[in-house]
């Protein structure tokens, strides 16, 4: 049975078609988390994730009304989110319901449950708690025409609140 | 007149006795009449209730399927006769919110697609409203669904001799839409059928060519305009619909010698749910000879391009 990588949420395998499976950290460096806004419910994303035609997967998505958290694929495993196979083979991917153009899915419950799992990332896997490696799904290096998690994302609360829970932890 | 009326009244008691006795066996006869009328009835109204026809447009050929209209209490048997309409419309406001299932039957001389529709997380009663546009010998058919805002299939292959494959898409307006891809050019009929509610669309080939190319179609986006080979000038309309990450749509348009000439990122309004419908338009230099327009998004793997290809030539002034 397979087991998951963090506690209190719901594990939805991704399609393997959808994802690298790997022996992270053992076969590659993770020192990266990439921030995605899903353009979609979260439901929606954990469905799609496992649907064989999908070719796109993340390691955990967050729900904008409770924070609740899902995961898709294991962090040892490559998830296919970055569109750029560097930063997929050493990073995970946290996907974020809701919509670039529409900040009142960035509820406050999502911050911080977002911000929980990040800082929880961190200290497992030693990523430093700057802008340089949690990033957004728009900074990852061309080819990219990605622009989330977009304009109304609050880097300044989101990194406020890592850095509270990975010092907490 | 008293005599006449006696006579009458007589002559009438006569014919009624005559009638009396052959009538025992003329009302044996008429109550069997009876019987099987009322039979007949009953199932015809069944099928009244199962079937309700709709079609309108030319009669090219008499068609196989009996339609059955009720109105003013009455019930009007027709033929649907398969047609080449450009446009159709039927259904009812609320009779159900979402497509269940798309089913593909092989008939003589015809294949059908069954559309299936749920209310409520049920199978609805009746067929929501739809309008359907069928362009003569362009190959598809569009029927679009404003009250049906969720799907359970979102595409789906036919492999028929002349249906070929379906897609699902959210509409720009809100609803759905569902577009039909035919191998050639085709005639249709379409048909509403209630308990569970029920839209079929039969296709027979028709004998000319298509006037226009099929939509490019790649493995998550489909280009809708332009077609392949289109003689295009600046700006350019790009509509069609996908299923790319994050609903991103990158279009590139690049020359002959692979200079890119144009390029452009625009979101389609779903891709979790079903495909999501884009359109922009796209400014570009003339260019000669002929170019591609690449419409697609980068893989989430590796960043490579995947996507729908389209060769178009320049059309514009200075080309």
């Amino acid at each position: 049975m397979a087991t998951i990588d963090y506690s209190n949420f719901v594990y939805l395998p991704a399609n393997s078609n959808n994802y690298t499976p790997a022996d992270r950290p053992n076969s590659a460096l993770v020192d990266k988390i990439v921030i995605h806004v899903a353009q979609g419910s979260w439901s929606s994303a954990l469905n799609w994730f496992q649907n064989p035609y999908a070719g796109v997967s993340a390691h955990y998505t967050v729900r904008s009304s409770d924070g609740f958290v899902g995961q898709s694929v294991r962090e040892k495993d490559i998830g296919w989110h970055a569109g750029n196979w560097n930063y997929n083979q050493t990073s995970i991917g946290i996907e974020h319901e809701g919509y670039v153009s529409d900040p009142k899915w960035f509820t406050e419950a999502m911050y911080d449950s977002s911000a929980r799992l990040s800082a929880y990332l961190c200290n497992k896997y030693l990523i430093p708690i700057d802008r340089d490696h949690i990033v957004g799904h728009v900074e990852v290096p061309d080819p990219n025409d990605h622009y989330d998690p977009g304009t109304h994302w609050n880097w300044y609360k989101y990194m406020d609140y890592v850095l509270y829970y990975a010092t907490l932890v | 007149m008293p005599e006449g009326s006696l006579a009458s009244k007589v002559g009438r008691g006569a014919v009624r006795r005559r009638s009396g006795r052959c009538g025992l066996r003329a009302r044996h006869v008429a109550v069997c009449m009876l019987v099987l009328l009322i039979l007949l009835a009953a199932g015809c109204a069944q099928a009244g209730r199962e079937e309700q026809g709709t079609g309108t447009g030319e009669d090219t050929s008499g068609g196989e399927t009996r339609q059955e209209k009720t109105s003013e209490g009455g019930t009007e048997t027709t033929e649907a006769p398969f047609t080449a309409a450009p446009e159709m419309s039927g259904g009812s406001d609320g009779t159900a919110d979402g497509t269940r299932e798309l089913a593909f039957e092989r008939r003589e001389g015809y294949e059908r697609v069954v559309i299936v529709f749920g209310s409520g997380g049920g199978l609805a009663s009746g067929v929501p409203s739809w309008s359907l546009s069928s362009p003569e010998g362009e190959g598809y058919a569009r029927i679009a669904f404003p009250d049906v805002e969720v799907t359970l299939d979102s595409d789906g292959g036919f492999g028929g001799s002349i249906l070929d494959n379906f897609y699902v898409v959210r509409a720009p307006g809100g609803g759905l839409f569902v577009d039909l891809y035919a191998t050639g050019a085709f005639q249709y009929r379409v048909t509403e059928l209630s308990d569970p509610g029920r839209l079929v669309v039969d296709f027979r080939p028709a004998s000319v060519d298509l006037s226009y190319p099929i939509p490019v179609q790649a493995q998550r986006t489909v280009v809708f305009e332009p077609r392949p080979r289109e003689a295009t000038k600046s700006p350019l309309a790009v509509s069609g619909y996908s299923r790319n990450p994050e609903a991103s749509n990158t279009i590139v348009l690049v020359d002959a010698d692979g200079s890119v000439l144009a390029r452009s990122t625009v979101l389609s309004n779903d891709w979790l749910d079903t495909w999501g419908y884009f359109e922009t338009t796209l400014e570009f230099p003339a260019f000669e000879g002929t170019a591609t327009l690449r419409v697609g998004a980068e893989s989430a793997r590796d960043g490579s391009f995947e996507g729908a290809e389209v060769p178009v030539t320049y059309g514009g002034d200075g080309g």
